[in-house]
């Protein structure tokens, strides 16, 4: 539900008018007037369970928002949980009991541009394994300055994630629809999200030399990102997807900074798409998930703000795509989300990713 | 663009699956770099080591860490028995593999590396129906690899144990050592005064007999103390931080002669010139400082001599104490760096003397031994690096 108000007690009766006793997943669009900490005293007064992340834009339906917010309830939650200090190595995942046969997802917001984001879902993995299926999204500021950008009922936090675990099915499309158009490489040398060196060389020159071979293009520091954002990395797996990686800017020493870690020795291709491939992917990635489950109820979109930079005014066609194949039963499938810095998503049972420059649609019952 | 040859992507993968391993001389930070890894590139679901040995028999790593399972005997003759077979293999989802899994399986098949010594690694996967021989093939060398990285780990946490409680038993050692000497030292100070008072104020009924008992008392008392500082000194030499400095040698062992008490007619003196070394000070003014005391000590000639010398050797020099005193019976040569171990019958004595001298050479890296000849006398030869 899409709701654009600068006033708490709206939101607050908004929870309570159409999700009763539902935990409330909250996706505020960056530029919203709304005082996030006066939400937040209001929805505790009020006793609503929530969990909230604060995002370049906000999508309802096939529409992209600057200001206001989506709501979105989740029935059956066991246990929302809030993780700090995620720009250390020593945070903990809070401990959960779940029961070995049923159906679980894990909805989480993590802090998209904190330095152990990773960690923090290989973390997750680590303590919940494939008893969960995992949804979730980058959140942060299009600036890509980090502010405190995730919230619960103590407050908003940086460097920080949020989450609940529910006790429901959930159906997981990933998809991106970027091509290889050069590799294999090795990102020889690399600092989490930072690619110094590819094939021993400065990683800068061997990008540069690909793009010129492939568009005619000379990218440079003052380019980069216009340029780059039509050529991501894709790690390399077997039998799925590329793990996508976000070229974002240039450091000062001329080093790649990427969203989302690149380890050392990572097997890389240079990746390359059109709006056309980008937009059957997503549509893809609906047709996936339609299939997987007999009567769902809502769709939640984590949608990675460099698409929309990419596709610019084709964007719509892509939520077009994405809402034309979420009907089941003759009925549309109500489609909310966030354009997000990192995608999350376990690809169905298997280990838990970040991408970039991925749709990933949640089919919830 | 011409789709790259799949072989060209394995070989690469191996190369990335390879660097990932030794990372860490952890045992779980080196099983998180290359497990997580797999996991991610091959879309698998979990992973887990059984640890397994005649002794023992328990998951040493699991991702994820659901639950741990608590084996039967039959359980652990099902490990027993894939661990004999010594090879890799894909093994489908049987109860067999259920009961020993640390985690609820779905299905699937996992692949089983055998890892020797350090037990058994199962990756698993769901949504395969068999690992492929391939597969196998080729994560063998990597898991090979793996295999000795684990025993290296493990091996590293020993001696880091080892460390640590060796580091804590020489803390305790020398806080024991500084307690003892502080709550000694205070009694005999007392036992020393009362002593003196008792010799003070009832002198005029003390006959000669118990004047000399009280002497006496006053020698053990002494020894007492000197036995006292001994231990100390002995216990805290390798402790002190080590100020190195470039020292003269010739200036040193001068000034350390000036401060000793010489007896009448004796002769102590530098035949040579002495080197100038890096070190510490307090250490070597010790270390010379017992070994001329010692000579001077135990002579029993009318006129005592000790000579100090050194000369250049190929990593450092070799230097020479020699006194023409009473000498040592060979049987004693080992003895006499034994803490408390004395040769005189010498009420002083203390038998701290020379210990002190071999921990200091030690604690240099240096050898220490000696020539004697009864009757003739003693020659103390030790070694220092140029860098002590």
């Amino acid at each position: 539900m899409y709701i654009k108000t600068i006033d708490p007690k709206v939101v607050a009766e908004s929870i309570i008018n159409n999700f009763g006793q539902q935990t409330v997943v909250i996706s505020v669009a960056e530029h919203s007037a709304i005082d996030i900490n006066a939400l937040i005293g209001c929805l505790v007064e009020h006793d609503i369970p929530f969990i909230g992340g604060i995002f370049p834009k906000v999508i309802s339906g096939t529409e992209v928002y600057d200001e206001g917010m989506i709501l979105t309830g989740f029935s059956n939650v066991v246990e929302t949980y809030l993780v700090k200090d995620l720009n250390t190595e020593s945070f903990n995942i809070p401990k959960i009991d779940l029961e070995e046969d049923d159906n679980y997802f894990l909805f989480t917001f993590a802090d998209g541009l904190t330095s152990y984001l990773s960690l923090y879902l290989s973390e997750l993995y680590t303590s919940y394994g494939n008893k969960v299926s995992y949804i979730g999204a980058g959140t942060g500021s299009l600036s890509l300055l980090q502010i405190p950008c995730v919230f619960d009922k103590s407050g908003i936090h940086q460097d920080a994630a949020v989450g609940l675990i529910a006790k429901s099915k959930i159906a997981l499309g990933v998809k991106h629809g970027w091509k290889r158009i050069a590799g294999p490489y090795v990102a020889t040398k690399t600092d989490k999200n930072t690619i110094q060196e590819i094939n021993w060389q400065p990683a800068f020159e061997v990008y540069k030399n690909i793009i010129k071979e492939h568009s005619q293009k000379e990218i440079s520091c003052e380019n980069f990102p216009s340029i780059a954002k039509a050529y991501p990395f894709g790690i390399l797996k077997d039998n799925s997807e590329y793990v996508v990686r976000d070229p974002l800017t240039l450091n000062d020493k001329g080093e790649i900074v990427c969203i989302g870690e690149v380890m050392e020795n990572t097997v890389l291709d240079v990746l390359n798409g059109d709006n056309e491939t980008l937009i059957q992917a997503a549509e893809a990635a609906a047709s996936q998930v339609i299939t997987q489950l007999e009567s769902p109820k809502q769709a939640y979109i984590s949608n990675c703000i460099s698409r929309i930079l990419f596709l610019e005014d084709d964007y719509h066609l892509e939520l077009k795509a994405i809402s034309k194949k979420l009907v089941k039963n003759n009925q549309p499938i109500p489609v909310e989300g966030a354009l997000t810095l990192g995608e999350i998503s376990s690809f169905g049972d298997s280990y838990l990713q970040l991408f970039n420059k991925t749709v990933v649609i949640g089919l919830f019952e | 663009m011409v789709p790259i040859n799949k072989n060209i992507i394995d070989i690469l993968q191996l190369y990335e699956f390879s660097m990932a391993i030794g990372k860490s001389f952890n045992y779980k930070e080196n099983c998180d770099s290359l497990l997580k890894l797999i996991m991610s590139r091959k879309d698998l679901e979990a992973c887990w080591i059984y640890s397994y040995s005649e002794e023992h028999c328990r998951v040493s790593y699991s991702i994820p860490t659901t639950r741990t399972p608590k084996l039967l005997e039959c359980d652990k003759v099902i490990l027993k028995d894939i661990h004999y077979q010594n090879k890799h293999i894909s093994h489908p989802i049987t109860q067999d593999i259920q009961l020993i899994a640390p985690l609820k399986l779905k299905g699937g098949s996992v692949a089983i590396f055998n890892l020797k010594d350090q037990g058994l690694l199962f990756l698993y996967s769901s949504r395969k129906q068999e690992f492929s021989q391939i597969e196998l093939n080729q994560l063998s060398p990597i898991i090979d690899k793996f295999t000795l990285s684990l025993q290296g780990a493990l091996i590293f946490s020993k001696r880091e144990e080892l460390l640590v409680s060796l580091e804590k038993q020489n803390q305790e050692l020398s806080d024991y050592a500084h307690i003892v000497s502080h709550d000694l030292k205070s009694p005999i100070r007392n036992i020393e005064a009362l002593t003196s008072w008792i010799k003070e104020d009832y002198k005029s009924v003390i006959d000669s007999s118990g004047i000399e008992t009280f002497n006496l008392i006053g020698d053990n008392l002494e020894k007492m103390d000197n036995l006292i500082d001994g231990i100390l000194r002995y216990s805290t030499i390798d402790k002190t931080v080590d100020e190195k400095h470039p020292i003269n040698l010739n200036d040193l062992v001068a000034k350390t002669i000036e401060t000793i008490v010489l007896p009448e007619h004796s002769v102590v003196k530098i035949i040579c010139d002495l080197p100038v070394i890096n070190g510490d000070a307090f250490r070597l003014q010790q270390l010379f400082q017992n070994l001329i005391e010692n000579a001077l000590k135990y002579n029993d000639k009318p006129a005592p001599l000790v000579e100090i010398g050194s000369r250049e050797i190929e990593d450092g020099f070799e230097f020479f104490v020699r006194d023409n005193g009473k000498g040592i019976d060979k049987t004693h040569y080992d003895k006499i760096f034994q803490v408390f171990q004395s040769l005189d019958e010498d009420q002083k004595s203390t038998g701290i003397g020379l210990s002190v001298v071999k921990k200091i050479v030690s604690y240099y890296a240096g050898d220490i031994w000696l020539e004697s000849k009864l009757n003739e006398g003693t020659t103390f030869y030790f070694t220092l690096k140029n860098d002590a």
